[in-house]
């Protein structure tokens, strides 16, 4: 037990670039080390449920997730209905990150129970100074059930 | 094409209806007189059948003449035959037969007198008549009296008087005889003078319903010629109509297409401007000990240059998303609307020029986005009047004619009124950024707001003099 490091929070992107910055920004700013990153929803459905390649990790979930919307299989708002339906994972506080502006999107998003929803800002200054925000109010300051 | 067509057509429009109007007169002039033509005849048709009926009562009168005439003819040649029987046979058989003529005459007399009252001539003759049948009568009365022993006396006296007798009948005779003779010429006149008149009657009667036979048949085909036109400009106007619905609702489609597209653009080119910028941001941060001073500045124009796009795209999407969102139609005050534009719009701003702001009347419309015009109307206008020791901004309001019509001035560097076309157009710029700063989309996002609210808006400008802006907006009362 005392080796098991908890995840802290599972991120979804299927864009490499966003990926990369919004890691760099979550570890530089010390707001979270054990992040992983998955590149669809079927692989986060896959980690909570400890299925398929995530079939024999260790215990827990991750204490947060982050999802982009638009992704490949399976996008972010049914990733959002399966966590939100499982007794398991409705727990876990989900934050959409997208670049839609789409008042569809976020309106489905609300109905479906999402934490946070946020609209990526293209400049890099502002997005670091987003993700820092959101990690710091959902890993830090806020109080989940454990 | 299409438009080129349209354009003629409507220049000959004007043509078209001023013809008609002359064609329609002329329908109603030809109408009239056709109209006219006819109650001529239809009167002139009234006299000529009451002339007929007076003729036929003309003819019946001159009948009634000749029996009376003939009666009275009659009936003294039946007194003669029965004095003349009496005194051949003495029987008083003829006695009584002879006193009803007699008694008959003075009868005759005075109907024929009454018949030919109204003819001179004959009244003289009635006269005479009157005259010889008395006499004739006296005479024949004497004659019965005498009491002459019947058939052996024909003596010379009773010859003398049978000659006599006759002699008298035969005046009688000749006085009718010229009555008669008489009203068989006037009835032969009457007869000609008729038929002249029935002549020409029927002329005149002819030729007006030929003539206005016709002229309703002109109507006739002017009016079905009008109607064909008509029923023909319809259909054109049917088929104008047509076109232009799908045309506009071509241009419903591409202007959604459009919107749609510059959406996704805008949509689709943030990722990669994050990274470019994102990445740029890391390169700096790790790697700007290793790199020159020139490096550094290759890297500053990478990071600006897609700074500057990313807010050109935030600009390109606010506006395509005005076009998809529904307006929220509400009365609108624009005095605190107004203020608070303005403490927006100068909240960061390091100059302060004097605003003065007029009446303002209330509209009707979206307040979040005639604000957002406001801001960017205000903002312009602080803007570029910010070279400008003494700026200053008016911002005044009018209703005219159920509009709501507010102008925004300034006297900043304005612009050539030669580019006035470019002036509202998406990422349009009269002004180098250097200068003044803006992806040149504020004008273009007031003008779609204000549009999108069925209103207008318009400037005046000189260079170096200010600009003046102008837009309307429905008033509160000219809503319904």
């Amino acid at each position: 037990m005392s080796e098991y490091k908890q995840v802290e929070i599972l991120y979804a992107e299927d864009n490499p670039s966003d990926a990369e910055l919004t890691l760099y920004t979550l570890k530089t700013r010390n707001i979270a080390n054990n992040i992983v990153w998955v590149r669809d929803g079927v692989e986060v459905l896959e980690f909570v449920k400890y299925r398929g390649r995530y079939a024999n990790r260790s215990e827990g979930m991750p204490k947060m997730i982050l999802l982009d919307l638009k992704m490949p299989k399976m996008d972010g708002i049914d990733v959002l209905r399966a966590l939100k339906a499982d007794e398991a994972t409705r727990g876990i506080p989900v934050v959409i990150m997208t670049s839609s502006h789409e008042e569809s999107d976020l309106v489905r998003s609300y109905k479906l129970g999402v934490n946070s929803y946020i609209v990526k800002p293209v400049d890099f200054d502002n997005f670091a100074k987003m993700v820092t925000e959101v990690g710091l109010y959902w890993m830090l300051s806020n109080k989940t059930p454990t | 094409m299409a438009d080129l067509q349209q354009t003629a057509d409507a220049g000959r429009e004007p043509d078209n209806y001023r013809s008609a109007e002359r064609r329609t007169l002329l329908v109603r002039i030809a109408f009239l007189s056709a109209l006219a033509l006819l109650a001529g005849i239809g009167t002139l048709s009234y006299y000529v059948v009451r002339g007929n009926a007076e003729r036929v009562a003309w003819v019946d009168h001159t009948y009634d003449v000749i029996r009376a005439t003939n009666k009275l003819v009659m009936d003294h040649k039946d007194a003669a035959a029965d004095a003349r029987g009496f005194m051949l046979t003495g029987d008083t058989l003829f006695v009584d037969p002879y006193h009803a003529a007699t008694a008959a005459i003075p009868a005759d007399l005075d109907r024929l007198a009454a018949l030919i009252q109204d003819n001179p001539i004959e009244v003289k003759r009635v006269a005479d008549l009157k005259t010889v049948s008395a006499s004739r009568l006296l005479a024949l009365d004497k004659m019965l009296e005498e009491k002459h022993p019947p058939a052996s006396l024909l003596g010379p006296e009773l010859t003398a008087q049978l000659l006599q007798s006759k002699r008298s009948l035969d005046d009688l005779s000749d006085i009718t005889d010229a009555m008669v003779a008489e009203e068989d010429q006037l009835l032969a006149d009457r007869r000609d003078r008729a038929t002249n008149g029935g002549r020409l009657t029927l002329w005149v009667m002819t030729i007006g319903d030929s003539i206005s036979l016709a002229v309703l048949l002109a109507c006739l085909w002017l009016l079905t010629s009008e109607l064909r036109s008509r029923r023909r400009a319809e259909a054109r106007a049917r088929l104008l109509n047509a076109s232009l619905t799908e045309h506009n609702a071509l241009l419903e489609f591409s202007n959604r297409e459009l919107e749609g597209f510059s959406y996704s653009i805008s949509h689709d080119l943030r990722s990669p401007l994050r990274a470019i910028d994102g990445f740029s941001e890391l390169l700096e941060r790790r790697y700007a000990g290793q790199m020159d001073a020139e490096g550094l500045r290759l890297l500053g124009v990478v990071r600006d240059s897609s700074r500057r796009m990313a807010v050109l795209i935030d600009d390109l999407l606010e506006f395509s998303r005005l076009g998809r969102r529904p307006l929220q139609l509400g009365d609108v005050e624009m005095r605190p609307l107004v203020e608070e534009c303005l403490a927006e719009v100068l909240r960061d701003n390091p100059w302060r020029p004097v605003i003065a702001v007029g009446e303002l009347p209330p509209c009707r419309g979206d307040r979040s986005l005639i604000r957002q015009a406001c801001i960017n109307l205000i903002g312009n206008a602080v803007k570029y009047s910010s070279r400008n020791p003494e700026a200053r901004v008016e911002i005044l309001g009018r209703v005219e004619q159920g509009e709501s019509i507010y102008t925004v001035r300034d006297n900043g560097v304005g612009f050539d009124m030669q580019y006035y076309d470019k002036l509202f157009g998406v990422f349009q710029r009269l002004h180098a950024e250097e200068d003044f700063p803006g992806t040149g989309v504020g004008l273009a996002i007031a003008m779609r707001i204000i549009t999108k609210h069925g209103g207008r808006m318009w400037a005046d400008a000189a260079p170096g003099k200010g600009a003046t802006f102008h837009f309307s907006l429905p008033s509160q009362e000219g809503r319904r």
